[in-house]
């Protein structure tokens, strides 16, 4: 019995001690929810520091423009677009600011639709989509909330940012045209993210990266400067885009990454084809979303995901206004620049739509640029041309097409026009075929000769045609007449006589 | 008596003033920031619902409080406010008046969040009006589509769904009378409600289709239906379910084929078309004596002839329905269903100096969008002016500093439904 008294006297001392036991400091001097509150009002401090202006590449969705379905029957592959912008980028100016309210700005494709939607336009008294604003700011709030660590919540209904999340289907505008078309499905909409968890905010930070709650898609933040006007900093970008990328450009780019060259087909577009430069535009199509941006005066290329293989990866490209070309942050080796001038000269005579009809008619008519001497032997011919029948004649249009049935010979057309007896205008075309070749530095054509005999008689009663053609033809160099990134316009000039040029256009 | 003195001490050892740190919970008071855009809607919600009823108006969505699977947006801050001013003068004040504070402290929601946009169940060709969660949560859709002119939609969208849901919390807390359960028994339809109109549903007892889907939700579509449909909407409903109803195949393809066809015909029997999700089209019609070209058989007097021989009254089962949810809400928790009706029509509409609605344009006349006697405000106006008063206690800077929303726009119009 005493023993069972020692052993509990033993034990009951023991618990006693343990209640001795020196306290641990506290590793946590806050709880969890203080800390992400903490966290919290750091970054809504630094979102809205410097006037909290910033511009967000954003990317609502990780699709790739088309869902492609096979279908059961028949056997063939369509392509059914989930939503024409599906996977594509749009650029939205944000202010927040210390009251909880945040100003958004866009200028794009869908800004007309969010006048139509939100405000219930009705069209009267000759309103149209195109009669609408196209710049448009909304103001609501925003939030940082800290579900996920700390989330960016655009918590109120913003007619501009929550167009990418509301499950409508989509009325949007068409630019330039008095029509809309619907995208996205009722249910689904365009699909994309109102909250976003804040990555990589730092303090002083001029960008940051915003990842989609639901789609998990990265949106990066780059600072503006205090007091940006968002409608002067879209027109400048979209100045930018239409003197280098217009939608008219008939070629490719030309994308070098660690050495390996890739074409960037359709860069007017959301979303260019970056394929291997020797490959197959269609069967190695790989699309690439892009964004260009603006910082420090200089204009940025970034693509949503890196191009390039292996590790030696590119993203973002700076634009280089001395050198027309755009070159990679990490690497300025690689580059974004029009195809070479006369690649593209040389290879657009060898393509033909489906019609077999040749792809690109280049021109030359009296309004292109050209040198004094070249444009002495065309106002030449451009004279005695007007000085048949009976002085009523006129010189057109030059025309230079290639054929797919006889793809080493170039077809020439001058066209012209006279009166005949009963004062009738009559249209007549001069044709000739040359040969033409592509010696690596220059694009020669040679050997011309008349196609009917109509054409021989103009060859031989105009004295002025050989001279125009031999300066026509023969070998040239071809460069850009504009940018390299337009090659609607190619200057060939002569080598033996750099003051010998003239400019053809494909339009 | 020495383990007394142990364990004495022992017991004092634990009465050390240990430090526990701060809880991992959230127990501080977080005083509303004056500074802030939407300082009056947030103190609004705080006097008005926290205080009183522990219940957290959420209007800036968050969407881990949502259905994570689907693609929703918050509700504009003015139309949030709207809702909010509305929640309080047609919900908690009428429940407030008739059920008493205490019955709100312990069955009201304790969560009310609001979703801007609807919520489209694509693959079923439907949407969802609003969801309760254990007992505890609301979630209201469509809340950037209210429009107090439109009383209807209104209720359609929010009031009738908030009173549905509700009554799921009542249910939840006290069980209904299981002999609702028998009524319908056999004609619940789980999976097709959603291809069945609403008149072929009243003919079988039913206030909606959706009623039809289940017991527990034809109980609260009882309640909602009978709060929240105004009188002459009431009536209506109850004639249709006098009749017998049938769905009949067509070989009309779409709703404009088909009302271009019976333009002027009597609808009663020519039919209404009907095209459900899996695109299968069909005419559901009053049920009469036909021959057998399908052509009516009218008798010696010239009129048609209503057929009844089904066996089933819907507009008695209804009123059978309602008889048992009257007495279920008086008898577990102390108010008329009646008082809550009479009084949540009267906030909606005009009456004369009876008490009877004004009718117009064979209309009830909304209450909301009329000015208040004596004033040129309209009582929606006088609403909203009980969430506005607190943007007085902002800083001079802070008030009005920038508009949220839509700026004004002179081709505003009446709105319309984004659904196609």
């Amino acid at each position: 019995m005493n023993k069972i008294h020692i052993n509990i006297l033993f034990i009951t001392a023991i618990m006693a001690f343990v209640g001795c036991v020196r306290e641990e400091d506290d590793i946590f001097d806050k709880s969890a929810v203080e800390r992400l509150d903490e966290i919290g009002a750091t970054y809504s401090e630094r979102l809205t520091a410097q006037g909290g202006t910033w511009i967000v590449e954003l990317y609502p969705t990780n699709g790739f423009g088309f869902n492609k379905l096979e279908m059961q029957e028949g056997g063939y592959e369509v392509s059914m677009p989930t939503s024409q912008y599906d996977g594509v980028g749009f650029l939205l100016g944000l202010q927040f600011n210390n009251d909880g309210t945040v100003r958004v700005g866009m200028n794009n494709a869908l800004t007309n639709q969010v006048a139509y939607q939100t405000n219930h336009y009705s069209f009267s008294g000759g309103e149209t989509f195109n009669s609408l604003t196209q710049y448009k700011e909304m103001v609501s709030n925003w939030d940082i909330i800290t579900d996920l660590g700390p989330v960016l919540s655009f918590s109120s209904y913003n007619d501009l940012f929550s167009i990418f999340s509301t499950p409508d289907e989509i009325k949007v505008s068409l630019k330039g045209q008095d029509k809309y078309s619907y995208t996205g499905n009722t249910g689904t909409g365009l699909g994309g993210d109102y909250e976003f968890v804040v990555i990589d905010l730092g303090k002083d930070a001029t960008t940051a990266m915003l990842k989609g709650k639901k789609r998990g898609t990265y949106n990066r933040l780059t600072r503006l400067p205090e007091g940006t006007d968002f409608d002067a900093y879209f027109k400048d970008i979209d100045a930018f885009k239409t003197s280098h990328s217009p939608s008219n450009a008939k070629n490719d780019l030309c994308l070098t990454v660690d050495g390996v060259k890739y074409r960037v087909r359709g860069i007017s577009s959301y979303m260019p084809n970056v394929y291997p430069y020797n490959g197959n535009a269609i069967l190695s199509e790989d699309n690439h979303s892009y964004l260009i941006t603006k910082r420090d005066g200089k204009y940025y290329m970034r693509f949503r995901s890196a191009l390039g293989k292996g590790e030696n990866k590119e993203q973002e490209f700076v634009y280089d206004e001395v050198n027309d070309e755009f070159h990679g942050l990490q690497n300025s080796h690689n580059t974004i620049v029009g195809l070479d001038p006369l690649t593209f000269f040389d290879e657009s005579f060898k393509e033909f739509n489906a019609a077999q009809q040749p792809s690109y008619t280049w021109r030359l008519n009296r309004t292109n640029a050209m040198s004094d001497s070249f444009k002495a032997l065309y106002t030449e011919l451009q004279n005695q041309v007007k000085g048949l029948s009976g002085k009523t004649g006129n010189m057109g249009e030059l025309t230079i097409t290639s054929d797919q049935k006889n793809p080493d010979v170039l077809h020439i057309n001058l066209n012209y026009s006279y009166k005949n007896a009963n004062k009738q205008t009559v249209n007549a075309v001069a044709r000739f075929d040359c040969s033409y070749s592509n010696n690596g530095t220059e694009f020669v054509m040679s050997d011309l000769q008349p196609v009917d005999n109509s054409t021989t008689t103009f060859q031989q009663s105009l004295s002025a045609v050989a001279p125009f053609f031999n300066a026509l033809l023969g070998a040239h160099a071809v460069r850009s007449n504009v940018t390299k990134f337009y090659l609607n316009q190619l200057r060939l000039t002569s080598p033996q006589d750099a003051d010998s040029w003239f400019v053809l256009e494909c339009r | 008596m020495l383990l007394a003195v142990v364990a004495l001490l022992t017991g004092f050892a634990s009465c050390s003033d240990d430090d526990l740190g701060p809880s991992i919970f959230d127990t501080r008071e977080y005083p509303l920031d004056r500074t802030t855009y939407t300082f009056p809607l947030d103190t609004f919600v705080k006097v008005n619902f926290l205080e009183p009823y522990n219940v957290r108006y959420m209007y800036k969505m968050e969407d881990i409080g949502s259905d994570m699977k689907k693609n929703l947006v918050p509700a504009r801050y003015e139309q949030s406010m709207k809702l909010a001013a509305l929640s309080k003068y047609l919900w908690y004040d009428v429940y407030k008046m008739y059920a008493g504070d205490l019955f709100l402290k312990q069955n009201s929601p304790r969560i009310i969040h609001v979703i801007g946009s609807k919520s489209f169940n694509p693959s079923q060709g439907t949407e969802t009006l609003g969801v309760a969660e254990g007992g505890v949560k609301i979630t209201l859709y469509g809340a950037n589509e209210l429009e107090e002119s439109d009383i209807a939609f209104m209720n359609k969208y929010f009031f009738h769904v908030m009173h549905h849901e509700f009554g799921h919390i009542l249910d939840q807390t006290k069980i209904h009378p299981t002999n609702f359960n028998t009524i319908s028994n056999g004609h619940y339809n789980p999976l097709g409600w959603t291809d069945t109109p609403d008149s072929v549903s009243n003919g079988s007892g039913f206030v909606t289709s959706y009623a039809s889907s289940s017991y527990s939700e034809d109980l609260v579509e009882v309640s909602s239906t009978y709060i929240t449909a105004d009188t002459l909407q009431w009536i209506n409903m109850l004639n249709t379910a006098s009749y017998e109803w049938e769905m009949v195949d067509t070989e009309y393809r779409s709703e404009d084929e088909f009302e271009s066809a019976v333009r002027g015909a009597m609808r009663d029997t020519v039919g209404y078309f009907k095209e459900s999700a899996s695109g299968d089209c069909k005419i559901y019609r009053k049920v009469c004596k036909r021959d057998g070209d399908d052509h009516v058989v009218l008798d010696e007097d010239g009129n048609i002839q209503w057929v009844h021989d089904s066996g089933v009254n819907g507009k008695e089962i209804i009123l059978e329905k309602l008889d048992i949810v009257r007495k279920w809400l008086n008898d577990s928790f102390g108010f008329s269903i009646d008082d809550i009706r009479r009084e949540v029509q009267q906030r909606q509409y005009e009456t004369d100096g009876k008490g009877d609605f004004i009718i117009k344009d064979g209309q009830l006349v909304n209450r909301l969008t009329r000015p208040v006697e004596g004033t040129d405000s309209t009582l929606m106006q006088k609403l909203l002016n009980e969430i506005n008063k607190y943007s007085e206690l902002q800083p001079q800077s802070h008030q009005a500093s920038q508009s949220i929303s839509v700026p004004s726009c002179r081709y505003c119009s009446m709105h319309s439904s984004t659904t196609k």
